[in-house]
């Protein structure tokens, strides 16, 4: 009996143990700091009596935790308003959306973007490339300029069609959980931008030496000194928050959107393929009949002759200003010979100078990528910048290396319509090197070109060959065959 | 909570209490989990826990068919099995002072249970060799569509890449600039045999559709053909069932199957949308070469 | 126990050999040993089966934590993993990340096939009863057995680093099939934790290899006088076909290892086609094979599922005819069953390639020699329950394990049919019904075989009995915990639920079963709490366990004539061996059972020798 004892009573001890160890309390899910905020020492603002770190007492108050999340209405943040749907009874609480996206976000995209949405993951360090850090408000795949944010149009993009050439897969089949997920990446946006943003205000009334661990604390500072921050840091989160809320809210006003330039003129191909035309319709210029369809007949000199269904009518329109708009033969769909000579003329111009990246074969291996580039203002290392990278090649604003895109692998990151391209080539990649040659090349039928150029590419590489436009481009001394694999 | 299961938990409690007081508790116990176990496996459709409804591909419902087969032989064998065994657990359980026989077996008995369960093993095997061949041998394909395939499905951690050929057009094993891609959702017509060419671009995952039994590995260097016929109009699963990385888990995709007309429609509407240039709302020589007239209109 | 006379002699007998002058007793082996030379680095085969059973049950352990790991995964998928999570994990509120759960279901595999199942069974057995069961003093090369030992720690010691460097432990499945496993940017345990994994394999496979050896000499040269190779218990049969097995099949792992290592670090592709691009790194060149590793790979890997069995098949035998009290059911059919499986086994590997892609015909001959294979598994049951028929059962914990081996291997074995059938397997091919399929047979069969051999064999290592009451709790716990655990997987499979996915849930045709895998979950749990009961009986009965003599389960085999525990040399004096092990109730004699060793008149011997 004794024995007995013994073992249960062991047994019991260890069984114990063991369930203590896993009962411990688990732990919520936190936001991240960033490197820079956690720098900052503690002040005390207002009249408070303790001394807080301001950056992360504003995000606190405004953002919430992971577990209590606060929707800040100065935001253009669709949060879920409380709705009557007896169909989505969870629909019913204020913030639903939000709260919604949280847990999609929690489940799908926490793994490489990190709870706070910094990239960083517990998987993040392993891809290639990174996880994008949505801290910046940078977005490299959209349809918008410049620097302006993506719209909610564009995250869904990027949701439904990932990125090829990434790790960014397709969630396509989430259908309507991808409107509450986009909800929550542009609150992590906006919220880790307001982070990095409030840096720099404070950065801006104390100086950066201030900051610094081991540099005078406010928190005992004289009076005056006190009062002089509390303005400056009442002026900064007011500066700070109205920019942000007009920065996501420019984002989705439709004049945000690059159309090509000619776009505004009614196209004449639209005309052409639309079976059934309503009311009047404007063909070249000219207000045409709602019953007359016209189709292309043939080529004749410069003109096309151009045939009205209803009355057998010829018209001619000038054979340019089809072709001009995006250098495509109307006949084969393919880009036209001369569009592609003009398209590789571009390339190796040292003006738009693509090859400088993009290498003399296209495989993204242009003498840039052998440069020592300087850390950008704008990334994550800001106090750094103006130094040398340590490896050689681009960098990104997010402090990655860069590698020019392959264009012989036809992989399109972006998406790969011509509007797409049209729109990296237009606008340049927000956040990366690539830049934008709406300034350099006024006209559009040169960044037509362009695009007809790289989309041929991976099909045909011979379009690379012959002598090259500008005698100061020269290949280096190792040929470039571009028929080696991919 | 079934009243199924509240019985059967009451029974197993009774038997077990049962057995042990009649000193059987062993061969009660092992008795009762023979029972429990062809007992919680006949409920077990009705929680759905079994096949995700009836195939719903031809081939499909010749594999449900070859499983219930087994099913029953491999459920015959089992019961007969446990029953011989609870038996002799019940009648054969120690006594003090009883000797066992002493046999050291029989030569008919080994003969016996040699050649029966040869014979159905063999039957089985052969029985299925048919279904077999007709599912992965590509000559007996239907010719038509192992000559003309839907689409190309490439592989890649952690999604389903498609490509499909341009309307009208035959799909090469090159890319070719007209091709139609889409991600992990993939159409097909339905009613009739259609062919995939599978292939993965980086690690091995495999092509599986569960609601039509279909499976296949996509291994990397190989182009591998799968036909399939869906026999539904909708949307199915479209899983990967080789471990290939961390995201696994993460590579859902769906097999829509169309009308020939819808599935036409959904191809001319990619293709549209693939050629938006945002000037003319598709490139216009695409639309524009349907339209082009015959040589004789000169005027 | 059953109350037959000689056990008295034998526990008088016994009085004068209690474990302490084990070491040196009188076999002139009189030199002093020092503690590290006599139970560290010893190369008594007792001493190093008992340290190869207290690593893999403390392996086992390990194992089991790591499955449960996966479990709480596939219950409460990304929520707080206990323990892992918080400690790991707490920026992401204690949700694992997809890739820890791929590592964790690779090294559950991993560490419960290499360190538990083979070494225990191998190592542990096969170390402690072979020369005890065939009256040898020892191994024929008792340093390399040793060595057998010594090198199974470098192994765990590497799959434990893998843990801890950059990327974490491999994460290919144990199969850890190329490419994924062959390109350092496939998954992030294809860095540096797969390289551990395969060098920590390599250890194991020379480890198993010094063993096979070992065991194929010692049971070929050195059996005691009389006993002929048809006397050998079935344990000696097992362990001795096992070996050949193992000596057969490991070199191929070993070189796919070495091809695969070569592909990792020196740029080779033996596995890696060309035009491959992952993770956007640059583009593979090559003209590798993916295929070919799992050729490799299941060309060891599948006979190698025999070597995780026979032993286990074969000490079932022994205590099912022991506690039967019955002479074992058709030896021969027996013998011939086991050779049939080890040669089938050898022909049999492409069942696991049939969604692979290779040719169809090939298809075809592997189901049928994978159909075949089940039907020499088929004869050993039936004698089995032979065996049983007609005896005189006595349900001690060894028993009742061994009838839960038949009746669950019955269970693995018959499902085991469903993929044999290519067709079916074309549905069921990766999904839980495989993974029913094979814990039915390693855990259900040769776990509870196993657990069955510790109760029945703790006498001979300790002189001490285990505790009878916890051995049958134990039992209770894990036979009803297991099939709650793993019967409902044949019906995930059966849903189409495919293994080895981190949240199965994404997909909404498996929604439905989260609850049944809570369920499935708790049944884990529960029974792998059960085990610190078989720890706890296993440590505490070295210590406190009933003192008994030599004999105390009344057997028959050359082991329990010996002292118990056997001294250093083993035998008091050598054993000469009369008969098979297994004439249990020979009706001329007043007890039911009859020692291998024990002489016969020749006026009596006419009546018992029809037998062996």
């Amino acid at each position: 009996m004794n024995r007995s004892r013994q073992f249960f009573g062991t047994v019991a001890v260890l069984v114990g143990v063991a369930l203590c160890g896993g009962c411990a309390k688990s732990p919520e899910p936190k936001f991240v700091l960033a490197k820079s905020t956690e720098e900052i020492v503690p002040v005390r603002i207002g009249d408070e009596k303790t001394a807080v770190n301001p950056v992360e007492a504003a995000l606190h108050e405004n953002f919430g935790t992971p577990n209590s999340l606060v929707a800040w209405e100065l935001f253009p943040l669709d949060y879920g308003k409380a709705e009557d749907d007896l169909d989505h009874p969870e629909r019913g609480t204020e913030g639903w959306k939000l709260l919604h996206g949280r847990n999609l976000y929690m489940q799908h995209c926490v793994h490489c973007h990190g709870t706070s949405g910094d990239g960083a993951g517990p998987t993040a360090k392993f891809l290639n490339p990174r996880p994008r850090d949505y801290r910046l408000g940078k977005f490299k795949f959209k349809s918008t300029a410049g620097a302006i944010r993506p719209s909610r149009e564009d995250l869904r993009t990027t949701l439904e069609h990932g990125i090829p050439g990434t790790s960014m897969p397709s969630f396509v089949l989430l259908k309507d959980d991808l409107e509450p997920i986009i909800e929550y990446v542009r609150f992590l946006s906006m919220r880790g931008e307001y982070e990095f943003r409030l840096y720099k205000g404070i950065q801006g009334i104390l100086g950066r030496k201030v900051l610094a661990k081991g540099g005078s604390v406010p928190a005992e500072a004289p009076e005056e000194a006190r009062a002089e921050f509390n303005d400056g840091w009442k002026d900064t989160l007011e500066q700070v928050s109205t920019d942000l809320a007009e920065a996501w809210t420019t984002a989705d006003a439709p004049e945000s959107i690059i159309n090509p330039r000619e776009a505004t003129i009614l196209d004449d191909a639209k005309v052409l393929a639309d079976p059934k035309p309503r009311g009047s319709v404007k063909f070249s210029g000219e207000t045409l009949p709602a019953d007359r369809r016209v189709k292309l007949d043939h080529k004749e000199g410069q003109y096309w002759a151009v045939k009205s269904l209803k009355d057998e009518e010829l018209g001619f329109v000038h054979h340019e200003s089809l072709e001009a708009r995006t250098g495509i033969d109307p006949k084969t769909g393919k880009p036209t010979e001369k569009s592609l000579k003009r398209g590789r003329e571009l390339y190796y111009s040292q003006a738009v100078a693509c090859f400088k990246c993009h290498g003399y074969g296209g495989r993204g291996d242009g003498p840039s990528t052998e440069d020592f580039w300087e850390v950008g203002n704008d990334s994550p290392l800001f106090q750094y910048a103006g130094q040398k990278y340590e490896v050689r090649g681009l960098h990104d604003d997010w402090d990655n290396h860069l590698e020019p895109r392959n264009l012989i692998r036809g992989v399109y990151r972006g998406g790969r319509r011509p509007i797409d391209l049209y729109r990296k080539v237009f606008a340049g990649i927000n956040g990366a090197k690539m830049p934008g040659f709406s300034t350099s090349l006024t006209n559009d039928s040169d960044l037509w070109d362009l695009v007809n150029f790289v989309t041929t590419l991976p099909y045909d590489q011979s379009i690379l060959q012959g002598p090259l436009p500008d005698p100061s481009v020269q290949p280096p001394a190792a040929p470039v065959n571009p028929q080696a694999s991919n | 909570m079934s009243p199924w299961l509240i019985i059967l938990s009451l029974g197993s409690a009774a038997v077990l209490l049962a057995g042990a007081l009649t000193k059987k508790f062993w061969p009660a116990f092992f008795g009762l989990s023979a029972v429990a176990t062809v007992g919680i496996s006949v409920l077990a459709p009705s929680y759905r826990w079994w096949l995700p409804g009836g195939a719903q591909s031809p081939m499909g419902t010749e594999i449900d068919d070859l499983f219930y087969m087994i099913l029953i032989i491999t459920t015959v064998t089992y019961i007969a099995v446990h029953v011989v065994l609870i038996t002799a657990l019940i009648k054969f359980s120690g006594k003090p002072g009883v000797k066992a026989s002493f046999s050291h077996g029989s030569h008919a008995l080994e003969v016996v249970w040699t050649i029966v369960p040869a014979a159905i093993l063999l039957f089985i095997s052969l029985y299925q060799i048919d279904v077999w061949m007709r599912f992965r041998n590509f000559a007996t394909f239907n010719r038509h569509s192992r000559e003309n395939p839907v689409a190309e499905v490439t592989a890649r951690q952690f999604e389903w890449r498609i490509r499909y050929p341009a309307p009208g057009k035959k799909l090469m094993q090159k890319p070719q600039p007209d091709d139609l891609y889409t991600v992990n959702d993939l159409h097909v017509p339905f009613g009739e045999p259609v062919v995939i060419q599978l292939r993965s671009e980086d690690v091995l995952h495999s092509f599986f559709l569960p609601h039509l039994r279909i499976k296949q590995d996509a291994v990397p260097g190989a182009i591998i053909p799968v036909q399939f016929q869906a026999n539904f109009e909708g949307e199915q699963e479209l899983v990967c069932a080789e471990l290939c990385g961390w995201g696994h888990y993460k590579m859902r995709g769906q097999l829509t199957a169309q009308r020939k007309s819808e599935f036409d429609k959904y191809l001319r509407d990619l293709q549209a949308r693939q050629s938006d240039d945002g000037v003319s709302g598709g490139r216009a020589a695409a639309v524009v070469t349907q339209a082009t007239p015959k040589a004789e209109n000169h005027p | 126990m059953s109350t037959h006379a000689p056990a008295d002699t034998a526990h008088a007998h016994d009085d004068h050999d209690s474990h302490g002058h084990a070491a040196h007793d009188s076999h002139g082996h009189g030199h002093e040993l020092s503690f590290f030379q006599k139970y560290v680095f010893s190369t008594d085969h007792k001493v190093i089966g008992i340290q190869f059973l207290i690593t893999t049950l403390l392996m086992l352990m390990v194992g089991g934590a790591l499955a449960l790991g996966v479990r709480w995964q596939l219950a409460y998928r990304f929520s707080t993993m206990p323990i892992v999570g918080q400690l790991v994990f707490a920026n992401e509120g204690g949700q694992i990340s997809p890739e820890f759960y791929t590592m964790l279901f690779t090294m559950h595999a991993t560490v419960m096939i290499f360190l538990v199942i083979i070494p225990i069974l191998a190592g542990a057995f096969g170390n402690f009863l072979i020369p005890l069961m065939i009256g040898a003093d020892d191994m024929a090369f008792p340093t390399l057995n040793m060595l057998s030992y010594w090198f199974m720690w470098p192994a765990i010691f590497f799959f434990g680093l893998s843990f801890f460097v950059e990327g974490g432990a491999s994460s290919g499945g144990w199969t850890n099939y190329p490419p994924l496993s062959a390109i350092r940017a496939a998954a992030p345990g294809s860095q540096d934790g797969q390289t551990l994994w395969l060098i920590g394999v390599t250890f194991i496979g020379v480890s198993s290899m010094m063993g096979s050896v070992n065991y194929m000499t010692t049971i070929i040269n050195m059996r005691a006088p009389g006993m002929t190779l048809f006397r050998m218990p079935m344990t000696i049969w097992a362990m001795f076909i096992t070996a050949i097995l193992q000596a057969f099949a490991l070199p191929v792992l070993t070189a796919a290892g070495f091809m695969i290592l070569a592909d990792r670090t020196i740029g080779t592709c033996f596995f890696i086609p060309g035009g491959l691009t992952v993770n956007n790194t640059p583009t593979t060149v090559g003209g590798g094979q993916a295929l070919l590793w799992q050729h490799l790979f299941w060309f060891y890997s599948h006979p190698a599922v025999y070597i995780m069995l026979l032993p286990a098949m074969g000490m079932v035998s022994d205590m099912l005819s022991c506690f039967s009290r019955k002479p074992l059911f058709g030896y021969k059919p027996m013998v011939y069953s086991i050779a049939a499986i080890a040669g089938l086994g050898f022909i049999v590997w492409g069942h696991h390639m049939f969604i692979s892609g290779m040719n169809p015909a090939l298809g075809m001959t592997f189901m049928i020699s994978t159909m075949m294979i089940a039907l020499p598994s088929a004869v050993k049951t039936f004698n089995w329950l032979g065996t049983m028929w007609g005896g005189n059962i006595q349900f001690t914990t060894p028993m009742i394990n061994s009838i839960a081996f038949v009746s669950m291997f019955v269970v693995g074995g018959l499902s085991g049919i469903f993929m044999a059938a290519v067709p079916v397997d074309i549905y069921i091919h990766d999904t839980y019904f495989i993974v029913a399929h094979f814990h039915y047979v390693l855990f259900g069969a040769t776990l509870f075989g196993c657990f069955g051999a510790i109760h029945y064999w703790f006498p001979k290592m300790w002189g001490r009995m285990m505790n009878e009451t916890a051995g049958k709790i134990h039992f209770v716990i894990s036979f009803i915990a297991f099939n709650f655990t793993f019967f409902p997987m044949h019906f995930l499979g059966a849903a189409g639920m495919p293994r080895r996915l981190a949240d199965p849930y994404n997909y909404p045709y498996l929604e439905h079963l989260l609850p049944l895998n809570q369920f499935m979950t708790w049944s884990a749990i529960v029974m792998g709490f059960a085990q610190f009961i078989l720890l706890a009986n296993f440590f505490l009965s070295i210590k406190y366990g009933k003192r008994v003599g030599r004999n105390p389960w009344n057997a028959n085999g050359l082991e329990w004539t010996a002292p118990s525990p056997p001294g250093h040399g083993n035998f008091d004096i050598l054993p000469v061996v009369y008969r098979g092990p297994y004439e249990y109730a020979t009706p001329n004699l007043d007890v039911d059972y009859f020692p291998q060793t024990q002489y016969v008149p020749v006026e009596q011997r006419v009546n018992v020798a029809h037998g062996h």
